[in-house]
């Protein structure tokens, strides 16, 4: 029990004095800035401690091999170590792989305690026991390794060797360790820093005013570590830093963490991989945590002996914003284009297709909008209408005026034709240069439709119009025929009194001139021949005053049997024509002006008898159908062609020899006087009927 | 032995004044002719005719007012219009203006001759009526200035 208190106060006792120890050795390391001052400091202090040994053993590049960097047993031209290992202390390595220690602390990061002995078996098994001591003196020796850190990672060994050293010593190795890892990574950067600065200095005198007032930001940085070297005034703007929270930082401290793959930034590992110059477009990121867009372009090139990276960053924030705000715009006009009914076309001076819409495809009938690009409206539409167009377009291009809204009429693809309403308007470049046009048509077929539908409206009122005026016209000539017919007729009918008159004398005369029976029969026959003229002169006077007569109609009731049977018994009609007169007995009597009637008859009754050549049948039938009295004059004569038809009731339509064809005209109008209306149908050589409808009430 | 009927014939047209004339006097009427409206206003108040026969169309006035006028002066006288061309105004206006009779022309001798003496026969009965008449007035005023006597 007393020898157990014994040994542990003599445990406690030794680990103090460790403790006492490394931290003396800290303190003295401590800002020395310099690694291979440390190593020497650690070297010395370690010697002069005589109970604890030291070395430090620091992985190469590659990291699979260990070499001593420090060591507080030998020195370097120690004959007794180069026996033993074969090597000098420079140029000793320790194999990583093959020691299963060494692996132990590099690889799986542990402190481990150990004896002398199981190295050597890994390391240098066929080393000779009295060599062993020779080196590192008792067996009893203990040792212990622990990983020595450079910016968190495993850089090497840090070993330690006492006799008492035991696993309660690992806590105080290990915080000495970080200690020395700790000034080991200060001095290096300090070194590099120097160095840089040194290097820099040598070409400052060119390169500074250059390099600080440069307008894009410029960082300088060590391509194998990535630590950043130098930077400009831009380059601080840039990331809202001062120059010391730049220079010795990783370069990675530029960029958005997101954006870093393990130790590096993609971009980085990209432009040191590369010889020649490469723009890359990526993101940093400010102190105060803001992300702006940039494009480095970055340069590797060798510095006394060092691998260095430049890389000029330009901030393209709003380059990037504008080129999204173009890019939106060109969304929404590409959404626009493809969207939109209407048709819209681009098109180069020459008329050619450089860019068209869906619907401008639809309508040329190709597949995408692309397969038109480079083709012209020659390829698709009518050769007129293409001519046309490129026509216009010509004129846009060299006079620089746009043609806004020409209505055209086009055949589609699918042979459908279209109203279209097309603006099209030239392009200019900078310099005001006519490069193109842009066209863009609506369909108007519908509206074109409807205007077209209103012109034929108009039109037709125009017809209307001329027709009433035609009629007005014709009125107007009738009523000058009138006028004329009343005065030629009154005019006509004085020499005809006086022929008639003078024909009656000749006649009374005739008995008392002294000439043969056969002498005053022939000359009977001539007067006779001048009384039937004189009466059918009397006849087209007659007609064409009534025709041009008066308005004013004399309506009373009137028995309408009376009215034809008057007018029958004063025209002679031939033996040869069987008249008949069928009268309903329901027809009442009829409001009419009889005096009109009997003229309407007359006319009527006269163009019978003469439609019928020889023998033939004329019928009278009056009766009531409806609200009105129905009188039907039919015979059985000639007929009259179709052809004529329309022009039957117009004045002065005529097939007879003689006659000035007034007759039917006279008896629609003194018809229409009385409110009546007359209809005819005929077929030649069958007959005509003639046809009168009365309204009771009008 | 009657005595012979006297016609006054008023037309602008010369030719038809000769015909018509030489048709009345070939029937033994004595006619005169007039060319204007006031010639024949002249004529009447010269002399009695039995009858006129009247263009409706005068180159001075109508042959209306030429017809009221002589009707005016010479209500016993027959008239007859005779018109170029037949309508109702025309012969409503005439009637009522006191002509006796409407002809159109062209008319016909013997038409005209059957309607002049219709007229001339109307007018002997109406005359002989209204002798008569004053007769019979006459006798009956004797009685009364006798009987007034006695």
């Amino acid at each position: 029990m007393l020898n157990e208190q014994k040994s542990l106060d003599t445990l406690y006792h030794q680990l103090i004095k460790a403790i006492i120890f490394t931290d003396n050795v800290s303190v003295k390391i401590h800002g020395l800035l310099d690694e291979t001052k440390i190593y020497r400091v650690l070297e010395e202090e370690f010697a002069k401690s005589k109970i604890y040994g030291m070395c430090i053993f620091l992985l190469t590049n590659d990291g699979s091999k260990l070499r001593i960097a420090a060591t507080s047993d030998f020195h370097k031209k120690n004959i007794i170590f180069e026996e033993a290992f074969k090597s000098s202390l420079e140029q000793f390595r320790i194999e990583v792989n093959q020691s299963s220690l060494c692996s132990q602390v590099v690889k799986e990061e542990k402190t481990i305690e150990f004896r002398i002995i199981d190295l050597l078996k890994e390391i240098a098994p066929s080393m000779q026991s009295n060599l062993i001591s020779k080196i590192f003196g008792t067996q009893k020796k203990r040792f212990i390794m622990t990983p020595l850190y450079y910016h968190g990672k495993v850089t090497g060994i840090f070993l330690t060797s006492s006799i008492p050293l035991s696993e309660q010593y690992i806590p105080i190795v290990r915080i000495f360790t970080r200690h020395v890892s700790a000034d080991l990574e200060l001095a290096k950067e300090y070194s590099e820093y120097e160095k840089m600065e040194e290097t820099l200095r040598k070409s400052e005198e060119k390169y500074r005013g250059l390099f600080e007032e440069a307008m894009d930001a410029i960082f300088v940085a060590d391509a194998e570590t990535g630590i950043l070297l130098d930077c400009n005034r831009a380059a601080l703007r840039l990331v809202g830093r001062k120059k010391l929270e730049v220079i010795g930082k990783h370069q990675r401290i530029l960029h958005p963490p997101e954006d870093v793959v393990g130790e590096f930034t993609d971009s980085f590992l990209r432009h040191v991989s590369k010889d020649e110059d490469e723009i890359i477009e990526t993101r940093i990121i400010t102190k105060t945590g803001k992300i702006r867009d940039v494009a480095i372009k970055a340069r590797v090139f060798e510095l006394e002996g060092r691998r260095i990276i430049q890389g000029i960053f330009r901030d393209i924030t709003e380059q990037k914003k504008m080129e999204e705000e173009l890019k939106h715009e060109r969304d929404l006009l590409r959404a626009l284009m493809d969207n939109i009914p209407d048709t819209i076309y681009f098109k180069d001076v020459n008329s050619r297709f450089t860019r068209i819409n869906k619907a401008q495809a639809q309508m040329l009938g190709v597949k995408s909008p692309d397969e038109a690009v480079g083709k012209t409206d020659f390829d698709y539409f009518t050769p007129e209408h293409a001519k046309d167009a490129y026509n216009d377009e010509q004129t846009i291009v060299k006079t620089g005026m746009p043609m806004v809204y020409k209505v055209e009429r086009i055949r589609r693809a699918d042979g459908q034709f279209l109203w279209v309403s097309a603006t099209k308007v030239s392009i200019k470049d900078t310099t005001n240069h006519v490069v193109g046009i842009v066209g863009i048509s609506r369909d108007v077929t519908e509206s074109k439709k409807m205007q077209e539908e209103l012109v034929r409206h108009s039109e037709h009122l125009e017809e209307l119009v001329k027709e009433r005026t035609a009629e007005l016209t014709n009125a107007g000539r009738l009523a000058a025929i009138g006028e004329t017919a009343a005065m030629v007729g009154h005019d006509l009918r004085n020499p005809l009194q006086t022929i008639v008159g003078t024909f009656y004398l000749m006649r009374e005369h005739l008995d008392s001139i002294p000439c043969s029976q056969e002498e005053k029969q022939s000359i009977e026959k001539l007067l006779n021949r001048v009384g039937g003229e004189t009466k059918y002169m009397d006849k087209i006077i007659s007609d064409l005053q009534d025709y041009a007569g008066p308005t004013k109609t004399n309506i009373v009731e009137t028995n309408i049997y009376d009215v034809i049977s008057e007018t029958l018994s004063s025209l002679t009609i031939p033996d040869t024509i069987k008249v008949t007169v069928i009268i309903s007995d329901s027809l009442p009597k009829l409001m009419v002006d009889p005096t009109l009637m009997r003229r309407v008859f007359t006319n009527l009754f006269l163009n019978a008898v003469q439609a019928i050549p020889d023998k033939g049948e004329l019928m009278i039938e009056a009766f009531e159908k409806g609200e009105a009295a129905i009188i039907k004059v039919q015979d059985t004569g000639v007929g009259i062609p179709e052809a004529n038809m329309p022009k039957l009731f117009q004045p002065l339509f005529t097939t007879k020899a003689k006659g000035q064809g007034l007759g039917l005209a006279v008896c629609k109008r003194l018809l229409e006087l009385q409110g009546a209306e007359i209809m005819a149908e005929s077929e030649v050589d069958k007959g005509s009927t003639f046809t009168i409808k009365i309204p009771f009430r009008r | 032995m009657q005595r012979k009927k006297r016609i006054l014939i008023v037309d602008d047209d010369k030719a038809i004044l000769d015909v018509i004339k030489d048709i009345l006097e070939l029937q033994g009427y004595i006619v005169e002719t007039a060319e204007t409206g006031q010639e024949a206003l002249q004529k009447t108040e010269e002399k009695y005719y039995n009858l006129a026969l009247l263009d409706i169309k005068l180159p001075d006035m109508e042959g209306t007012k030429l017809l009221r006028r002589i009707h005016e002066d010479v209500p016993r006288m027959m008239k007859i219009m005779i018109t170029g061309y037949a309508s109702l105004e025309n012969a409503v206006e005439s009637l009522n203006s006191g002509a006796d009779a409407y002809l159109m022309k062209p008319i016909e001798a013997e038409k005209l001759l059957k309607v002049v003496e219709d007229k001339l026969n109307e007018q002997a009965e109406a005359e002989s009526m209204s002798q008569e008449k004053v007769t019979e007035w006459i006798k009956s005023r004797i009685r009364k200035i006798e009987s007034s006597r006695n």
